[in-house]
């Protein structure tokens, strides 16, 4: 009966543990951050029958892995975007509702957003805008719009509804990330621009939803103009004195030549100073890929067909070993291990975890032929 | 840690550095000793030899200079520095040289002997001869290591002088008196500062100590070759933990050597005169630093290494910025060590929960301790959740620990001569620019009319103001201005009352 | 992700980590021995001393070793459950060797002679030129991963190096590239020794991107000393050592056109992906497919044009 207990118990609350920075399912979500009581990390820990944390821990591994299934399902994006980020900067944002407030919550999250941006995405544009005590100043014009929102409310100068014709009209995209509450004009403005919108529930929520947009948009299949676009593909130089280059003026020693104007420039990729073409290098461009094959997911394996492996194929690490139903001991639930459905080898979590975030190859099948 | 390793490094350089170039010689005919030696290397030292290792046959020299040499590294100030470095500390051990052409030799001996090394040529048996078939009661590694912790606690707990099981060996009595590490009391043996510091390394700091100590009584007292002795502590480094090792091979010095440090518990025999050993980890970590604690995350998945760690070398202690520390240790001696310089409040089965105060950190300093050395003690032995965070410690407590020894340190002594009861502001003027004017005052007091010089200045000052007085006398004939010491003079208002003998007073002055 | 820490500063008292992945593809290795005597056996002994070196170099350096054969990547060292190697002889503990270069070494050779084993197979591979790099590179990034989750504290550096004879293998370019990806966020450097044949332009591109070293030995026979120059030295001391030839890679499209050199070509600006049956070998001429006289064609909607109408750049596929 105990044992029942303890064990609902853990289900329950180990939906609100918030442990690192785990980002949370937020279909499970229950309620607003402001609705809950303070958490302790530790109120949710639940040891088992042995004492032992060790229950706790798989289970909160397995809810991560959860997270990364994917869809792997054919669609097109486009590799070369440009977008602003807006960062609402009014009063609202010094909300306390995101720990520790939403603009210092909203600042972390942007700078880990501007790496993973061009991480992802290394031949796109990003700018930034601010607005505050109703200014916001544009720089240049770029083709995709995102809008970190505290305010509940909009400071237009115009008709909202001409800005939001002006901006479907020249193809430009916007997402919202609203912090307060589910803002009318707003969703509009996303639906017909073709942007998402969202409302934060929580810290961990506000990162799925800034996250979300990183990967390239899918790309409809009547925008389906396939628009060409010159680009250069410099050759380095190694200079034995420096000379000036283009884009800073300065004098420098390395630095890469324009394949058309043969200005020399610093760094890539970058559009030509003097030329304006457009100059990337051969692994920028191979860099798109690395995040537009989405692998196959991994099946978890049961128990009974676990025999046949003993340590991860990729990691080495060995696996739990089958143990024995009787002396009482409660098997751990799952086996630890996870089946590439194409090479049919087993890995383990982390190794799951890590193929399919990082690497996006499957060891398996790469260092096997089936 | 990182304090931990180059403690032992140093120690154990030095003793090398100071061998004449003939031992050394001698000790590079063991490829045991070599790997030990390079490793002690800095890391541009280590990357010359291996670069120049292979180059040519053993006999031909190697045909480069410094400053072919230096164009490996890089052309900046630091690389440079490092270079240099790596070079002094090369010859210092007589493995590269630069002769007088300006080339540069390497050791042939120690080539040799560390190509053998790496490639697993010679029949030199420099790795310890292991036994054909492991003996069927051999003990296992948790047996070995309470051995070691046994044996090595127990000379601890005779320093710390707690209700101690038995007197221990006379090898360790002797290393302990040679060491000061304790010196004779009353009717017993007390433990000395140097003791107490002793206490706060770490356990391999500890043990080369030790060893070191060890080698130079065998040197002096027990006739026996520093070349052997220091050749059967490298081999001991190297061995595997956990494996039978035959006697078979051992000169007579070393087989002697063995039943010493059986008893300092970095071997294990099952009895005297028995024909297998076994190092314990407090060996075979011996050339390795004090590494048992880091390593563990590679060592648990290669599958030939070492298993779990010592248990001492776990870090047990969390600090908290309110001076509070815990300790998760039952170790009698841990808490001793920790009683050094915490104030205990209360203790449970596993854990130990103690201040540190400023009294407690005094106490600590008066006996020699100093706040390095406390502090390098609570981040070696940090519990593995302490060391995720960056710093280690709160800084609170170790600018406070710091501060502490620098508030013991705020008074300064300087030898000194006060001058005071001038009967007048004039007076006292004109003696305090003169002493001014020269540099001899260290302190004065306009409004109590008095000063202090400094000694050399004494002098002079005093002649100065008995130069006055004369001429007082020969002007004024008695009646006005001149005082003497002795207050010969009626009342008038004399500029040197005070000058006597017994005024003088020598003062410490502080500030 | 913040497991992953930022592995760029480097002590004097780290540990290193090295995962030599050694390209054994048979075929090759073959006509390497008859062509410059150097034979894959000759060449294995050399890289034991050269993992004893770094064995060598601090007592808890560590090293995992991975074949790259013609049909298969698979660790040999260190392998979860290792066959006692001759239990009963005295071979399983020698007074001559340290123990960690001999557990080390007999093992790799052991599970070496065992890959070598079945030379039937030979005929079937699929691809007799290449060998499984992309394989060895995916399993050493997670060997890694897994020790450095582990070293909670940030003590051990990993790098990978490669010993490759193989030419490069256009049907694992983008898996090649997505190794090299991980493992520059990772901050791991890859090593890249090409023991025989062209330059390979795909881990010259792994070298540079990652911060690591590559050289093609010029003379086989003085293989152990590059490698003992060369690639030995750990991240610390590699901070004050300079080189010679350490050049800049040039980064013409070279790669993505199989070695046709393009100055300025045209790019979708949208990328296609069929993730049921991509053709991994058409990849590498997806993005840039190549132009005459001027004119576009169009392949997977993606195009390229030729910088100057006179010059023939070919289709390469």
């Amino acid at each position: 009966m105990s044992k029942q207990y303890k064990y609902k118990q853990a289900k329950i609350t180990e939906e609100f543990i918030d442990v690192d920075d785990e980002i949370q399912n937020s279909t499970q979500q229950t309620g607003y951050a402001w609705e809950e009581e303070y958490k302790r990390s530790w109120d949710v820990l639940q040891e088992d029958e042995d004492g032992s944390l060790k229950r706790t821990v798989e289970n909160l591994q397995h809810r991560k892995r959860k997270r990364l299934f994917r869809d792997t399902a054919t669609i097109r994006r486009g590799i070369i975007r440009h977008m602003f980020l807006i960062v609402d900067l009014s009063e609202a944002m010094m909300e306390k509702d995101l720990r520790p407030s939403r603009l210092d919550l909203t600042l972390l999250y942007a700078e880990q957003f501007i790496l993973e941006y061009f991480d992802q995405n290394p031949i796109s544009q990003l700018g930034i805008i601010v607005t505050k005590g109703g200014y916001a100043e544009k720089l240049s014009d770029l083709t995709e719009i995102l809008i970190i929102m505290g305010s509940l409310t909009t400071c237009d100068p115009g008709d909202i509804y001409d800005t939001i014709d002006n901006l479907v009209n020249e193809n430009i995209r916007v997402s919202v990330v609203g912090l307060a509450a589910e803002v009318q004009i707003c969703k509009l403005m996303c639906k017909k621009t073709k942007g998402t919108y969202g409302v934060v529930l929580n810290e961990a929520h506000f990162k799925d939803l800034l996250f979300e947009i990183i990967p390239p948009p899918p790309v409809s299949a009547t925008q389906n103009k396939a628009e060409l676009v010159i680009m250069g593909f410099p050759s380095s130089v190694t200079d034995a004195s420096p000379s000036l280059c283009a884009c800073h003026s300065k004098p420098t020693i390395g630095g890469f030549i324009c394949a058309r104007c043969h200005s020399k420039i610093c760094d890539l990729p970058t559009d030509c100073p003097v030329c304006e073409l457009t100059l990337v290098s051969s692994p920028h461009l191979a860099r798109s890929y690395h995040h537009l094959f989405p692998i196959n997911n991994f099946v978890e394996v049961p128990w009974n067909n676990s025999v046949s492996s003993t340590h991860c194929f990729s990691c080495q690490i060995p696996f739990p070993p089958l143990l024995g139903v009787r002396g009482g001991a409660v098997p751990i639930e799952n086996s630890g291990r996870y089946k590439c459905n194409k090479c049919h080898q087993h890995f383990c979590i982390d190794c799951d975890v890590f193929v399919h975030e990082v690497i996006h190859n499957c060891p398996g099948c790469l260092a096997t032929t089936h | 840690m990182p304090t931990a390793v180059t403690h032992f490094k140093t120690n154990i350089y030095e003793c090398l550095e100071a061998l004449p170039r003939y031992t050394l010689d001698q000790l590079y005919k063991e490829p045991a000793t070599c790997l030990a030696i390079f490793r002690l290397l800095p890391s541009l030292a280590r990357q010359f030899v291996m670069s120049l290792l292979f180059t040519q046959p053993i006999n031909s020299p190697v045909n480069l200079t410094k400053s072919d040499l230096r164009l490996w590294v890089k052309n900046e100030e630091a690389a440079l520095t490092k270079f240099d470095e790596a070079l002094e500390k090369l010859s210092k051990l007589s493995i590269m040289t630069i002769d007088q052409y300006g080339y540069i030799q390497m050791n042939s001996e120690f080539r040799e002997r560390f190509r053998d090394c790496l490639t697993g040529g010679g029949s030199h048996q420099s790795f310890g001869v292991p036994c054909k078939k492991p003996a069927s009661d051999r003990p296992d590694i948790a047996f070995l290591d309470r051995h070691a912790m046994k044996q090595w606690e127990e000379i601890l707990h005779f320093m710390v002088g707690t209700e101690s099981m038995s007197q221990p060996s006379a090898a360790v009595l002797k290393v302990v008196t040679r060491a000061k590490l304790m010196k004779e009391g009353k009717d017993k043996l007390v433990i000395t500062n140097k003791g107490f510091q002793f206490l706060l390394q770490d356990v391999n700091t500890q043990v080369w100590a030790f060893l070191i100590q060890y080698l130079d009584i065998a040197d002096e007292l027990l006739q026996m070759n520093v070349v052997e002795v220091l050749n059967f502590f490298f081999m001991l480094g190297s061995l595997e933990l956990g494996m039978d090792y035959s006697v078979k091979g051992l000169t007579d010095t070393q087989k002697q050597l063995l039943d010493d440090l059986a008893n300092f518990g970095l071997a294990y025999r099952r009895k005297k005169g028995s024909s297998r050993y076994y190092p314990t980890r407090l060996a075979t970590t011996l050339t390795s630093g004090n590494s048992a604690v880091v390593s563990s995350a590679v060592s648990s998945s290669a599958s030939t290494t070492t298993g779990e760690d010592g248990a001492t070398e776990q870090g047990f202690i969390i600090v908290e910025t309110n001076y509070k520390l815990y300790a998760y240790t039952e170790s009698k001696l841990q808490i001793s060590v920790l009683r050094l310089f915490c104030e205990l409040q209360t203790r449970f089965a596993n854990m130990v929960y103690a201040l540190i105060t400023r009294d407690s950190v005094r106490k600590a300093l008066k006996h020699g301790i100093t706040a390095s050395q406390i502090i390098s003690y609570l981040s070696s032995h940090a519990h593995p959740q302490m060391k995720k965070r960056i710093p280690l410690l709160p800084p609170t407590v170790v600018d406070q620990i710091r501060l502490w020894e620098i508030e013991r340190n705020r008074l300064e002594a300087t030898e000194g001569y006060l001058y005071k009861e001038f009967r007048n502001q004039g007076d006292y003027e004109m003696v305090l620019k003169y002493a001014t004017n020269h540099g001899f005052v260290i302190w004065f007091n306009e409004r109590k009319r008095m000063f202090s010089v400094t000694e050399e200045g004494h002098e002079h000052v005093r002649s100065y103001i008995k130069k006055k007085i004369a001429q007082r006398k020969t002007n004024g004939g008695g009646g006005s201005g001149v005082g003497t010491p002795n207050h010969q003079n009626n009342g008038s208002p004399s500029i040197l009352e005070f000058l006597d003998i017994e005024d003088e007073r020598k003062q410490r002055i502080g500030w | 992700m913040n497991v992953l820490r930022d592995a760029a500063t480097v002590n004097e008292d780290d540990a290193n980590l090295l995962v030599l992945i050694i390209d054994t593809n048979p075929l090759i290795w073959t006509r390497l021995a008859k062509s410059t005597g150097l034979s894959l056996k000759e060449a294995l002994r050399h890289l034991m001393v050269f993992i004893n070196a770094h064995l060598a170099l601090k007592h808890d350096n560590e090293v995992a070793v991975i074949a790259s054969h013609v049909d298969v990547s698979k660790f040999l060292y260190p392998i979860p459950n290792p066959h006692k190697l001759s239990e009963d002889t005295d071979q399983t503990m020698n007074s001559n060797m340290y123990q960690r270069f001999k557990v080390v070494n007999d093992q790799v050779i052991g599970n070496m002679k065992e890959l070598f084993e079945d030379l039937s197979k030979l005929n079937s591979y699929p691809d007799k030129a290449s060998s499984m790099i992309a394989g060895a590179l995916s399993m050493s990034l997670c060997y890694i991963n897994r020790i450095m989750r582990a070293d909670e504290i940030g003590h051990i550096k990993p790098r990978i190096f490669i010993a490759s004879v193989s030419p490069d293998s256009p049907n694992q370019y983008i898996s090649i590239m997505n190794c090299i990806f991980s493992a520059q966020k990772l901050g791991i450097p890859i090593d890249v020794c090409k023991v025989h044949g062209e330059d390979a332009v795909f881990l010259q591109q792994a070298a540079h991107i990652t911060g690591g070293r590559y050289l093609k030995l010029p003379t086989p026979q003085g293989f152990l000393q590059f490698l003992m120059i060369t690639f030995l030295p750990d991240r610390y001391t590699r901070t004050y050592q300079c080189l010679p030839g350490e050049e800049k890679v040039d980064f013409g499209a070279a790669c993505f056109c199989h070695k046709k050199i393009i100055d300025i070509g045209y790019v979708c600006s949208f990328f296609v992906i069929h993730w049921n049956n991509v053709q991994l070998a058409g990849l590498t001429n997806l993005m840039l497919a190549s132009v005459n006289e001027g004119g576009l064609r169009v392949v997977n909607g993606i195009k390229k044009l030729d910088k100057s109408k006179g010059r023939e750049s070919g289709g390469s596929t």
